[in-house]
């Protein structure tokens, strides 16, 4: 029982932390999408 | 140690060059502007080379002009690999005569002489080599021909000791072409012939005024046949197999002695989810590959000239063709993409036709629903989601034109590279990028959401509860009124549209928490043929993500975004009523 919530604790934090960081990255118009090829404007310096 | 700066005009090979000389593995692409930025890499770790980004000239003032110029400005190089295509020297050597204004010595990299070859053309290298006062090597980085001599005297130094005062200041373009003409007329020998080069014959067909059009569509049709019949649905198909029948039951008996909660949120929440999602990774990477081969082998800088007339046609310009060709990868770039498009209304205009062009994130919705709804019919029913986006693209751009955005035309110039077989290595590397990225989005975004999803189906303010009962399920609830024209309007359907804003893939992961076990199956028993057409147009023409409302705002400000997000559900909504009832009235 110990083990699960344990587990469980560090699934939420992970699930959290990512989620925190991906709306972060996203409200602020960075696309996630990570398959794009050097065509990107987001390389572009501005 | 040394500093080469790899520079030359767009799409000459700089980057497969780069790619020999430093054992690198960037991106190649057949068509211009691949590279964008510099990047550095090392050969035999006695020389730093720096790939610059491909440009014409360096009295211009573009992002990537400014990157190379800067570089050559602050000395950052011991000297120059400037590589020139050997079929076009005339216009390459121009970027040449700019660059001996640097006084910094160059090594003249004749690229693709077997191209020049096939032409017809006979060049001079020594007589060359004198008359310009650089170093000059034949080289054809395709067929790694000369990369070897290349290497060589790269490492031993010799032309460093050359001279580099010259007389290379002309006063404007017509001195500089009249002295390379002059140049070329002593070195080049060019026996004249009537044999037409394979680019001009496969041209005459793919360029033909009548043929262009279907070619296009039947090519992008095989791309879909490919993915959706071929060889990436039916792969799916088994990765969904070995996720029901073999990990989902070997986890239940791992996790029989566990609590419920917790076996829950291992295979509901995160298996569902995150697997429901993956199982596509074969219908990205096959699109993809399709895709890349087309890059690759230069059939997409035509497809842009083809479009182009049509666009006009239209009352698009033929420059927005670009941001929307990007828009079938990512909606985000695109958007600023359109940066490059000189009038604000046309980048307005180009910003919210974009999201029409369905992304990627949108394919494994696609791709569950086709198979599961249509079942032999899968390419057909994908390929027409695709066209339904570019006519409404098509339509509302001349709605848009006469209208809110009345404007002048802005002319198109596209450089159309030679064709080319494209490299295995370059295509693999160019379709695992795509895969890699739909992998890290699995791994992060999906599963966090699905965590998520996981907690709000299985509790309520008084606790763990049943998922009818659930969080998930009021929130569902409250907005699932809105679909009810639409056909598809039970909780779970409206939630996982909402969390789709997130990202289009998270439909999936949600769904796959919510309905748990093989969601293709449990979709069935939810949505008819109709309803699940439908439910796929709304799919593809609402608000793509969170990123694209941000990028909006970033690059129009808050008024834009706002009106584009009203504007995509608007549609979406109408489009789908439409369809939902138009498949009512002839299929029922």
């Amino acid at each position: 029982m110990y083990l699960e919530i344990l587990v469980t604790v560090i699934i939420f934090a992970a699930a959290g932390f990512i989620m925190y960081k991906n709306i972060k990255k996203k409200a602020s118009g960075k696309c996630d999408c990570g398959s794009c090829s050097s065509h990107c404007p987001n390389y572009k310096k501005k | 140690m040394k500093t080469a700066a790899l520079i030359g005009n767009p799409n000459v090979g700089k980057t497969s060059l780069f790619n020999y000389l430093t054992g690198s593995n960037q991106y190649v692409g057949n068509w211009a502007g691949v590279t964008v930025e510099k990047k550095e890499g090392f050969l035999d770790n006695k020389l730093k080379i720096v790939d610059l980004p491909g440009i014409y000239a360096m009295d211009t003032f573009s992002n990537e002009e400014m990157v190379a110029k800067k570089f050559l400005i602050d000395k950052e190089a011991d000297f120059i690999i400037n590589i020139v295509d050997a079929s076009n020297l005339e216009r390459n050597l121009y970027l040449t005569t700019q660059l001996k204004e640097y006084n910094i010595p160059i090594i003249l990299v004749l690229n693709m002489i077997d191209v020049s070859e096939s032409k017809g053309i006979e060049i001079n290298y020594s007589l060359l080599s004198e008359n310009l006062g650089v170093s000059v090597v034949p080289i054809s980085a395709s067929k790694i021909k000369g990369i070897e001599d290349l290497k060589k005297l790269l490492l031993g130094g010799i032309f460093l000791s050359a001279p580099t005062d010259n007389d290379f200041h002309f006063q404007n373009e017509k001195e500089a072409y009249d002295f390379i003409s002059s140049v070329l007329l002593k070195c080049i020998n060019k026996k004249h012939s009537d044999k037409k080069t394979s680019t001009e014959i496969i041209d005459r067909i793919v360029l033909n005024k009548i043929l262009a059009y279907p070619l296009f569509f039947l090519i992008l049709f095989l791309i879909f046949k490919f993915t959706f019949s071929w060889v990436g649905q039916p792969l799916a198909g088994f990765l969904s197999y070995v996720i029901d029948d073999g990990l989902i039951p070997v986890l239940n008996n791992l996790l029989s002695n566990s609590s419920p909660w917790f076996s829950s949120l291992i295979i509901n929440g995160i298996v569902g989810g995150v697997g429901s999602v993956i199982v596509f990774l074969p219908v990205i990477l096959s699109l993809f590959l399709g895709i890349s081969f087309l890059e690759d082998s230069g059939y997409m800088a035509r497809a842009a000239f083809i479009m182009d007339k049509a666009m006009r046609k239209m009352g698009l310009s033929g420059k927005a063709f670009i941001p929307l060709i990007v828009g079938f990868g990512c909606s985000v770039p695109a958007i600023m993409s359109a940066r490059t498009l000189e009038s604000e209304k046309d980048r307005k205009l180009t910003a919210l036709l974009v999201p029409l062009m369905s992304c990627n994130a949108r394919l494994p919705v696609y791709a569950l629903f086709a198979a599961a709804f249509f079942p032999g019919n899968e390419t057909t029913v994908v390929f027409s989601l695709y066209l339904l986006g570019i006519l409404l693209a098509f339509t509302l751009g001349i709605l848009f034109k006469s209208t809110i955005f009345k404007k002048d035309e802005e002319p198109f110039i596209i450089e159309l590279p030679e064709y080319k077989a494209p490299e295995f290595k370059n295509l693999l590397a160019h379709t695992w990028d795509k895969g890699k990225g739909f992998l890290k989005k699995a791994g992060t975004l999906i599963f966090s959401i699905s965590v998520a999803i996981w907690f709000l189906s299985s509790f309520n303010f008084s606790g763990m509860t049943d998922i009818n009962h659930s969080i998930l399920a009021s929130i569902g609830n409250f907005i699932s009124p809105i679909f009810i024209p639409l056909g598809f309007s039970s909780w779970q359907n409206s939630v996982s549209l909402l969390t789709g804003l997130m990202a289009k893939e998270v439909i999936l992961g949600s769904m796959g928490v919510i309905y748990g076990g093989n969601l293709r199956v449990s979709l069935l028993s939810n949505f008819t043929q109709i309803s699940a057409y439908s439910f796929l147009v709304f799919v593809l023409l609402y608000t793509p993500c969170v990123s694209v409302i941000a990028t909006m705002k970033k690059e129009f400000g808050n008024k834009m975004a706002i009106f584009s997000v009203f504007y995509q559900l608007s549609l979406a909504w109408i489009v789908s009523f439409i369809v939902y009832r138009l498949g009512i009235l002839l299929f029922k």
